[in-house]
């Protein structure tokens, strides 16, 4: 086996584990707020790893270059997700999202 | 089978018991397992993509992570308001 292809599988295994992190995150953590936090291994190292094993084996090609945009996509996305996901807890909890929960004339959006 | 296969396989499995979490539970809980089997499944059609060794499957997982992206944006917005 050349050296790509165990670098490849390393990349793979490394995105399988950190998948497995996620998924053991998010099944056993008590509440909403700390399982969040377990959605950032499998989309930050682990699309970083797929994405990686693409450009070692097919370098900066159209397909490399695709992988890089699921890596941001992923990458790049999911704090906005894991922000909204907390902003809409808190919102359903105490009825707003901000910590001074006096009413403002400013914003008639919650 | 290549190694690119395996992975795909192994992503997949997972997504089974991530599917099981978001079906169970509390609202958001299920809401932050459906977020995690989004992002399980681009991973997944991208290790398809490349076992297959066809690019245009490169293009169905962009086009999911983008789209459960803003479905699941919208759905927080109806969590938080009206739901």
């Amino acid at each position: 086996m050349s050296v790509q292809g165990i670098l490849v599988g390393a990349l793979l295994v490394l995105a399988g584990v950190t998948a497995v992190i996620s998924l053991s995150g998010v099944a056993l953590m008590a509440g909403t707020a700390n399982r969040l936090h377990y959605l950032a291994p499998v989309s930050t190292i682990g699309a970083l790893a797929v994405a990686a094993a693409v450009v070692v084996e097919q370098s900066l090609d159209a397909r490399g270059i695709k992988a890089l945009i699921v890596l941001a996509i992923l990458a790049g996305l999911a704090p906005v997700l894991v922000h909204a996901t907390a902003r809409a807890a808190r919102v359903r909890r105490f009825g707003d999202w901000r910590l001074d929960r006096t009413p403002s004339r400013s914003s008639g959006r919650r | 089978m290549n190694e690119w296969l395996v992975a795909a396989i192994g992503f997949l499995v997972l997504l089974l018991p991530a599917g099981l979490l978001a079906v169970r539970g509390e609202l958001l809980d299920r809401v932050v397992a459906m977020q995690l089997a989004s992002t399980l499944t681009v991973l997944a059609l991208v290790s398809l993509a490349q076992g297959f060794d066809r690019d245009v499957y490169f293009d169905l997982a962009i086009v999911t992570g983008v789209l459960s992206f803003v479905g699941t944006l919208f759905y927080l917005r109806f969590l938080e308001s009206w739901l």
